[in-house]
């Protein structure tokens, strides 16, 4: 390619540059269903289906969350983004038509006039345009030269990532972390022609550096651009020589630059030009005439300021410099590089020649000598209020006519009718004349957030229908508004909650409580933690307490006269209610707590912990006393005076006025971590749930809206009515649920006690399968050992080399070893005639005791007497049984720790592979470790195992 | 203190008054006359009986009428698992509910499920089929309804006449003695051949011959003392019961535990300190869960074996037992269970049945 066309061609190349490569003739749906992201002025945003409308620039969006579509003017539309891939088409056609309003298109010339020209275009098909529109017209042919044309978002990038992220701003790339880069390893050629656009906000402080590695030695000695203070400068410093020129002076505040630039890393030497063709630097080093280095990569590194790389285009060079242009006159760029000035009059369909009014007469161009043609000298375009970008990064703008069936028409200026397209051919439509808003909002404005939706607007008038919610959305940038379907779920937030308070703490308060604490009044019972209280943390309950707090998080201040076993009888200022069941309760306040101390997570932890022996009689309440206390059971019945408890199926009784707070531990609380239902039935009604500034909520079913009402019915209080006013936050739907979830009282959930993975362990018949050889101790030299046995001889380990031994460490108190010792026994006489011999080494238990355990189990093994633990310590035998075999090397060949039903069958598979030799290629492991056991404390920190 | 009836025919007098009386306070009543020597240690309340929580007796109902409807033509039930067992139980659950087994809602239901147990016994071994566990319950069935259901009312006029309940008891008697007489360890296993032994077989077996005795059928002595020989080798110091004799390594289970106290408790051997063993570790585990394994099975004999051996243990556990059996069954009155609707049923409903404490094998 020549350089000419490289330079007429930049503003084709680079526009193509901000699309991303996205593919053609992929499986989509109807064009009409395509699920796309409309962006709003304001930051604003939703996801849905774009429906046909036949109103001039309005579009009318479905959003799944709604019953009815919105319609938004366009001016309001920041843009609308269709479904992305990572290919991209390259556009086709003999010329790239550039138009005015830098829209551009592809196709072949049929006929220019003095007034028009009618161009054939791959996309449009044929379409007549004011010849006052028509900038230039380039030739295009295929792009073999072409090496990068992006960025398209991070792919194809190596970046920082982390704390010195890389944004992906609609394939524009932008971060303001210092430190950030950016590198692609293109493989660009020696000899390239790279063009790039650069923008900022703030302050430009970066480095682009042409032809690296990621050695830093060498991008250092790169070709770069820099930012140097009022400069940005193309150079190069390499340990010989310097050398730097100035390319354009910088104002203060945001900016851009777009270049050309021209690196020869064969002759080290780059040459940058404007995007009009002006030359700006060409900078040679004299070192030598062998190359420094060449390399095929760029990289671009912000230091202190930020950055946006909007396009770069890299593509062959063959080394020819640019000439000098006049930028402002219409010319004719000939293929040989040589340069026509004179206005183009025509273009002969027959002789295939361009006629063009020159200095010196009428010139005739014949077609394949052109490179380029400029037309028409800019001048101010109409507005206009939307741009579309397509695939293959062809541009039109103008006004929306209207949508049909998947399909745009679009009215663009000058050009004689309208350009109609469908959606899949349609990167993203973006709107560019962004006016203010022209209604004010008829209601207290909010910022509804949902699924795929954040949309400011305001509760317009609604009524609760058969098939219709009360909640009517008008968003602010629309022009209609559109009830919430009934079962969706989100908030609206009138006010952002506040940050949450630094947590104080006061020494000598807590030092005064806990000096204060007197024992445990619920005797052996009580768990008695200490620890910081989360529920005095919560914002909003005061602390005067006297609340009841349902699951939904209302919190109704009440006196509660009974519980039993139905629910809690209760007289309230703020209801006529008297009666609420216990599935709607979550926690009850009854008196201040005196005291307040720190609750370590772990104790926490264990507090809200079932074990697994209590599964089929899990807790139901938590009974906290003033003094800080925690009772686990079932409230059975509760008066004025005292409260009946059930723990552990006893009754007990309380006197009610020890008692601060009661929680409501659930079954589906439970539950609810293991299976989540994930498809729930829509209700039949839509609940909404008020939170006012003060921490209160209350939850109803709206009934009407109306001049900011809010009026309905709780299923537990009755009527209700709510000013929008009043209120910070709105919650409705499952965002009722996900709000109290994050409530302090609504944290308070029991959890299983994790199963042990002996009994989660994928095995037909229910035992875990180990191969011995999951201990670390596999494969080590047996330590050596000398003990007493039971028989009164004595037993030293390193005296039985070349014969396989196996230990079975064990106590006549773990059950579990009782159970594993004859299997083992069993397994190790089935290989008598390999040299094979069991020694039970006994923990720490006397002689008579042993022997009285084995005349009764009717077994007779060899036992050695570890009366200090020493060799179990030698072992790591903490947890017993465990049975470790020793090769004929004396190497430790598989520990076994645990028994359990497979025990048998592993072990001895393990002891024939030990006799065989196979003594490290066990099978394969199938699952872990059994998990220790407790059962009962021995004399020795040792547990055991199932 | 009245010493307790041992012939068939006494026996038969006092449980047509028991059935007949309507009230839980009258029956309670009638229920001391039956009380063995032992009772008397037992807090009155207990042994009273106190009023029938309304839970319990809305549960329970539910729980017959759909043992009614699931009853087949023949007597038996087939969802799930089906035989004289499962026939067995079911008896066992409409004659503890207090209604008349002769002329109440259920007397029909009860008769037809009899007849389907007596027509299907072999003739010739006394045998009542499937498995020792069948044999087992059938015969605890027959046992419990012999005296208490009117014989003359068992088959139909004008159809073929089967044996009476107490012929077809004393058939099952001697089949299960036969079979543990050429059982080298002297108790039962799934065959009547079978020449090994477990433990819940076992059970299922040396109960139903316990009640047969009960109810006045002559067992031997021998027999009883043989099997209670076999729970007493398979059970350990902890009261750890195994499965299958000697210290296995079957793991730990709270339904064998169970079954060797009552076994015990029946037998009259609370004397046994095999016996304050185990129920010592079966007092252990009230309140705790079994791991879901054969849990309508566990509850069944824990219900009986609680109740025989700690009154104040077993009335926590029956509370839970309340509370959970509320929320599993399902809105027919049936319950679910890895054997079988009908047999999760029966045993659930058994399990609840000692807060009427109706049936004989309930006695302490």
């Amino acid at each position: 390619m020549r350089i000419t066309h490289w330079i007429a061609g930049c503003v084709t190349f680079a526009t193509l540059a901000c699309c991303g490569f996205f593919a053609v003739g992929e499986d989509n749906p109807a064009p009409q269903d395509l699920e796309l992201t409309l962006h709003l002025a304001d930051g604003d945003y939703l996801t849905g289906t774009l429906e046909d409308h036949d109103q001039p620039d309005q579009i009318r969006f479905r959003s799944p969350g709604f019953d009815t579509p919105f319609i938004f003017p366009i001016e309001r539309v920041s843009s609308v983004q269709f479904p992305r891939s990572t290919q991209r088409p390259k556009p086709t056609g003999k010329y790239c038509f550039e138009l005015a309003g830098g829209d551009l298109v592809y196709g072949d010339l049929k006929r220019l006039s003095k007034t028009e020209a009618e161009l054939d275009l791959e996309r449009f098909g044929s379409v007549t345009v004011d010849r006052k529109v028509l900038r230039r017209i380039l030739r295009w042919g295929d792009s073999d030269s072409l090496v990068y044309l992006g960025p398209n978002g991070l792919e194809g990038w190596r970046h920082s990532g982390g704390k010195k992220r890389w944004k992906d701003e609609n394939g524009h790339l932008a971060t303001d972390a210092p430190g950030a880069y950016l590198h692609g390893d293109f493989d660009i050629p020696a000899q390239s022609a790279i063009e790039f656009e650069l923008s900022w906000k703030k302050k430009p402080d970066f480095v682009f550096a042409f032809g690296v590695d990621q050695d830093k030695k060498n991008i250092d000695q790169s070709f770069h651009i820099e930012v140097w203070e009022q400069d940005v400068v193309l150079m190069r410093e390499t340990e010989d020589e310097v050398d730097v020129v100035s390319l354009m002076k910088l104002k203060n505040g945001p900016g851009r630059i777009h270049f050309q630039g021209f690196l020869d890393q064969e002759e080290n030497r780059m040459a940058v030009y404007s995007s009009a063709g002006k030359q700006l630097a060409d900078l040679q080093l004299t070192g030598g005439d062998s190359p420094l280095f060449t390399f095929g990569g760029v990289r671009l590194m912000n230091k202190n300021g930020d950055v946006r790389l909007e396009r770069l285009r890299i593509g062959d060079w063959d080394g020819e410099t640019p000439r000098e242009v006049q930028a402002t006159k219409s010319r004719v760029h000939h293929t040989d590089g040589t340069i026509t000035y004179g206005s183009v009059t025509e273009f002969d369909p027959e002789t295939k020649q361009f006629v063009v009014a020159g200095d010196d007469g009428e010139v005739r161009i014949d077609q394949q000598n052109v490179e380029s043609l400029y037309v028409s000298p800019p001048e101010t375009t109409e507005p206009r209020k939307l741009r579309i970008v397509f695939r293959d990064g062809s541009r039109a703008s103008g006004s929306l006519s209207k949508i049909e069936q998947g399909r745009i028409w679009l009215n663009s200026p000058g050009v004689k009718t309208p350009l109609v397209f469908e959606f899949s051919q349609i990167y993203a439509l973006t709107g560019l004349g962004q006016s203010k808003r022209s209604e004010p909002a008829l209601g207290r404005v909010g910022r509804l957030e949902m699924e795929g939706v954040r949309l400011h607007g305001f509760l317009d008038k609604g009524q609760e229908l058969d098939k219709v919610g009360a909640l009517v959305w008008k968003p602010v940038d629309g022009v209609s508004s559109s009830p919430a379907r009934k079962g969706s779920s989100g908030k609206i937030i009138y006010r952002n909650p506040p940050p949450p308070k630094p947590k104080r703490q006061d020494p000598r308060r807590n030092a005064r409580a806990r000096g204060r604490r007197p024992a445990g009044f619920w005797g052996g019972v009580i768990n008695k933690i200490s620890g910081a209280d989360p529920v005095d943390q919560r914002p909003g309950t005061g602390g005067s307490g006297r609340a009841l707090h349902l699951r939904t998080g209302d919190a109704i201040p009440c006196t509660v006269s009974k519980i039993d076993e139905k629910g809690v009888t209760l007289r309230s200022s703020v209801t006529a209610a008297t009666f609420v069941p216990h599935e709607k309760i979550k926690a009850l306040e009854l008196a201040s707590a005196y005291s307040t101390i720190r609750f370590s997570p772990s104790k926490l932890k264990r507090l809200l912990t079932l074990p697994r022996m209590q599964r089929d009689n899990p807790p139901t309440h938590l009974i906290r006393s003033i003094k800080g206390d925690y009772l686990r059971g079932r409230i059975e019945y509760m008066d004025e005076q005292r409260l009946v408890v059930e723990v552990h199926l006893e009754s007990k009784q309380i006197r009610r006025e020890y008692i601060s707070r009661i929680i409501w531990l659930h079954p589906d609380e439970l539950e609810a971590d293991e299976d989540k239902v994930a498809d729930e039935n829509l209700p039949e009604r839509t609940r909404i749930q008020t939170l006012r500034s003060d921490g209160t909520r209350l939850t109803f079913f709206p009934e009407t809206i109306k001049d900011g009402l809010l009026m309905g019915e709780s299923d537990v209080l009755g009527a209700c009515r709510v000013d929008v006013k009043n209120v910070d936050q709105l919650y409705f739907g499952k965002g009722i649920e996900e709000a109290a979830a994050q409530l302090t009282y609504h944290r308070w959930k029991m959890q299983h006690a994790v199963e042990p993975r002996y009994l989660t362990a994928e095995d037909g018949d229910g035992g875990p399968r180990f191969t011995g050889l999951e201990s670390p101790l596999v494969g080590m030299e047996a330590p050596d050992f000398e003990l007493d046995l039971l028989d009164g001889k004595r037993f030293r380990l390193s005296n039985q080399k070349g014969r396989i031994l196996v230990l079975d460490f064990w106590a006549t108190w773990c059950g579990p070893c009782i159970q594993a010792m004859p299997q083992i026994d069993g397994v190790v006489s089935e290989f008598a005639d390999h040299d094979v011999s069991l020694i039970a080494v006994n923990l720490e238990e006397a002689p008579e005791q042993i022997k009285s355990k084995l005349e009764r189990l009717k077994l007779d093994v060899t036992v050695a007497l570890d009366r200090h633990g020493v060799v179990a310590d030698r072992y790591s035998a903490t947890a017993i049984p465990q049975t470790v075999i020793i090769d004929r090397d004396g190497k430790i060949a598989r520990v076994f720790v645990g028994g359990g039903p497979n025990l048998a069958e592993q072990f001895r598979k393990s002891l024939q592979e030990v006799v065989d030799g196979k003594a490290d290629k066990g099978g394969e492991v199938e699952g872990g470790q059994g998990e220790s056991r407790p059962v009962r404390s021995s004399p020795r920190a040792v547990e055991q195992l199932p | 203190m009245v010493q307790q009836v041992r012939t068939g025919e006494s026996r038969q007098t006092a449980i047509g008054v028991r059935f007949a009386a309507t009230t839980v306070a009258a029956i309670c009543v009638t229920i001391i006359s039956w009380l063995p020597g032992e009772a008397s240690a037992q807090l009155p309340s207990i042994r009273h009986g106190e009023v029938v929580p309304r839970d319990v007796r809305e549960m329970y109902d539910r729980g017959l009428q759909y043992l009614a409807k699931a009853q087949s033509d023949k007597g038996d039930w087939k969802d799930g698992q089906s035989g004289p067992g499962v026939t067995g139980l079911a008896i066992m659950v409409f004659m503890a509910s207090g209604e008349d087994p002769n002329y109440g809602i259920y007397s029909t239901n009860i008769r037809r499920a009899l007849r389907s147990i007596i027509t299907k016994q072999d003739a010739g071994t006394g045998y009542l089929g499937n498995s020792m566990y069948h044999h087992g319950f059938g015969m605890l069935g027959l046992a419990e309804a012999y005296g208490a259901v009117d014989e003359r009312n068992l088959w139909p006029d004008g159809g073929a006449k089967g044996r009476s309940i107490g012929e077809a008891l004393e058939l099952a008697v001697r089949s299960a003695v036969t079979s543990q007489k050429k059982n080298s360890v002297g108790a039962w296993r799934y065959s009547p051949q079978s020449n090994d032994a477990d433990t819940s077989v076992s059970g299922a077996v040396l109960v139903g011959l316990l009640a047969a005795r009960n109810a006045g059928i002559e067992v031997p002595d021998s027999s009883i003392d043989k099997a209670i020989a076999y729970y007493t080798s398979c059970t350990s110091t902890s009261g750890y019961v195994s499965y299958s004799g000697g210290l296995g390594h079957s793991g730990e289970s709270t339904a064998r535990t169970s079954i060797a106290t009552l076994v015990y408790a029946i037998a009259h051997r609370k004397d046994l300190p095999q016996y304050k063993n185990a129920l010592k570790k079966l007092v252990g585990t009230v309140g705790m869960s079994s791991g879901g394994h054969y849990a309508e099975y566990t509850r069944y004999y824990q219900a009986q074996a609680l109740f025989q051996g700690d009154a104040e243990a077993w009335k926590k556990w029956n509370k839970l037992l309340i509370r959970q059996l509320k929320s599993t069954q399902r809105p027919d009155g049936s319950f679910q269970g890895q054997f079988g609707t009908s047999l999760a049923t029966t045993m659930n409903l058994l399990a609840l049945a000692l807060n009427y404490r109706f049936l004989p094998i309930y006695e302490r």
